[in-house]
């Protein structure tokens, strides 16, 4: 009976694994650009509430957050679904997660300071969570601009370590969200858990574990 | 220092609505940012950005403008924006969770060091103390600020009714405690209920007040209904909502704050751009229904008034 299940639902889930990684390929791009374009209706329609700047800061720091988790568990679903296809995901999540960092930035700087820099460096120097959110975005764009083939090809075997850095910007980008709310606020904890999961199975002996049950 | 200049009063025929301003910055597009940027006087408003400048059509409103010329904050903002985390720590989503929350009957109970202690229902305190309009900025610790026509009296004409003994020092305030109407207290981080103080000469000062109500209107639950403080040269946290105690004491308060975070949040919590928040700088603010920054000014621009309250504290000892 059990074999039964497992036959009737894995036999369609190893000839279907293709289409649905593209499927998801697809929706990935939809998913991705979706937060862009409301944001940018709700801008032109007046819907941002009282405090527009401060809406649209949280939402694009919401949106690479959430992309940069998503990047981040496609390696564990790979592994644990047997599902390589999904690996093409990385790159694209990892870019929007990149993009809406800039994004996030750009809203700070500009929209919000208005180029200000004394007061810009006055927060940087007195807010722990602007030098935390600064380190994350740094890393996301330097990785984000060597993820091109041309570096890729070029780097040879340390690409991959420079790409080690993802987990030091979603470590970096966890903090910065916690930081910046008061204490007792809530809104960073779930993210922060996922992350949390998702960079302990990086850990040797978890790895170790996984390799040896495939 | 003291006071903006009356250059920052916007005609009115330059007024436009936010949505019309949303649009005007849609078509501008990234010029914003260059307008912004090119400004001679980087922390102030220039002239030539337009202003959010919705008057609410509100009975009793007053002036549009308080006396350093700024706009008042549109009703509309002032009802939808709110930080009351007995409801939640999300600032759009309080109105719509406090929309049913029972205001009436309510009473005060004043205990603690005074003459005449006792409950005082909300009935008799709008027939014993008539109100006036009292025009306020607001500061949020968190950076905002608004300006708002609150209905209200002197916290002092009530102490003169109850009276405090001489060995009062400070005044203790604590606002309602029900989880079952207010889904924020369920976070078990803070210690509920919200406790907030004042020395007494601060409770005393003029212009100290126990506001009723907003633009003429009675307050609406996400503004602190029935009956809130409002303390205009601290920070926001301060001005408690919802009162259901009123305690006179020797001791300095502990406020939920203080216990929560005693690094971030101090007794006196004056506006102050010169002592930064752990979180946030305070040099400066952003207004309600305005885009661009502007400076925080020392105990929010009420110096002349207060400033004597505090001479030879240490403000930053005293945060």
């Amino acid at each position: 009976m059990k074999v039964w299940i497992s036959e009737k639902i894995s036999k369609p889930w190893r000839k279907n694994k293709k289409i649905l990684a593209s499927i998801l390929h697809l929706l990935i791009h939809v998913g991705s650009l979706l937060p862009l374009l409301v944001g940018l209706w709700d801008f032109w329609q007046g819907n941002l509430g009282a405090n527009p700047i401060l809406e649209v800061t949280h939402r694009s720091g919401k949106t690479a957050l959430t992309t940069l988790i998503l990047s981040l568990s496609i390696t564990p679903l790979r592994q644990l679904l047997k599902w390589n296809q999904i690996n093409k995901l990385r790159r694209p999540l990892g870019l929007y997660a990149a993009f809406y960092a800039g994004v996030h930035l750009s809203i700070y700087v500009i929209l919000d300071y208005g180029f200000l820099w004394g007061a810009l460096l006055a927060n940087s120097l007195t807010n722990k969570f602007i030098l935390v959110g600064s380190a994350a975005g740094t890393i996301l764009l330097v990785l984000a601009i060597t993820s091109l083939n041309l570096f890729r090809r070029k780097m040879g075997a340390s690409w991959k370590q420079l790409h080690r850095f993802v987990y030091g910007a979603g470590v970096l980008a966890g903090l910065h969200f916690i930081l910046a709310v008061k204490p007792g606020v809530l809104r960073p904890w779930p993210y922060a858990a996922i992350l949390l999961l998702l960079l302990s199975y990086r850990l040797p002996p978890v790895q170790t574990w996984v390799k040896k049950t495939r | 220092m003291a006071k903006l200049d009356n250059t920052e009063i916007t005609p009115k025929d330059k007024y436009l609505n936010r949505k019309e301003f949303l649009k005007a910055l849609g078509i501008a597009g990234a010029s914003v940012a260059v307008l912004a940027a090119c400004q001679d006087k980087p922390f102030i408003a220039g002239d030539d950005l337009p202003r959010q400048g919705v008057i609410p059509a509100a009975p009793n409103s007053g002036g549009s403008t308080e006396e350093f010329g700024n706009i008042l904050t549109a009703y509309d903002d002032v009802i939808s924006y709110n930080n009351f985390y007995e409801f939640t720590t999300d600032k759009e989503g309080v109105a719509r969770l406090a929309k049913d929350f029972q205001t009436s009957p309510w009473e005060i109970q004043i205990g603690g060091l005074v003459e005449n202690p006792g409950p005082i229902s909300m009935k008799e305190i709008r027939n014993r103390y008539p109100t006036e309009e009292r025009v306020y900025r607001m500061r949020c610790v968190e950076g905002w600020t608004m300006a708002i026509p609150w209905q209200g009296f002197p916290l002092s004409a009530l102490l003169e009714d109850i009276q405090p003994q001489s060995s009062a020092k400070y005044i203790r305030f604590e606002s309602i405690y029900d989880p079952k109407t207010m889904p924020g207290q369920s976070n078990r981080y803070f210690p509920w209920p919200y406790v907030e103080g004042l020395r007494l000469d601060e409770a005393y000062h003029n212009l100290t007040l126990l506001a009723t109500g907003i633009y003429g209107e009675d307050l609406l639950p996400q503004n602190g209904a029935p009956i809130r403080l409002v303390v205009p040269w601290k920070y926001g946290f301060k001005s408690i909502k919802s009162i259901v105690k009123i305690d006179l004491v020797e001791e300095m308060p502990v406020s939920l704050w203080m216990e929560s975070a005693p690094k971030e949040y101090g007794f006196y919590a004056n506006v102050n751009p010169t002592v930064d928040h752990p979180r946030w700088s305070q040099a400066t603010e952003r207004r309600i229904g305005e885009y661009s920054r502007q400076p925080t000014i020392m105990f929010n621009g009420y110096k002349e008034e207060v400033g004597s309250l505090y001479e030879g504290m240490d403000l930053r000892e005293n945060f």
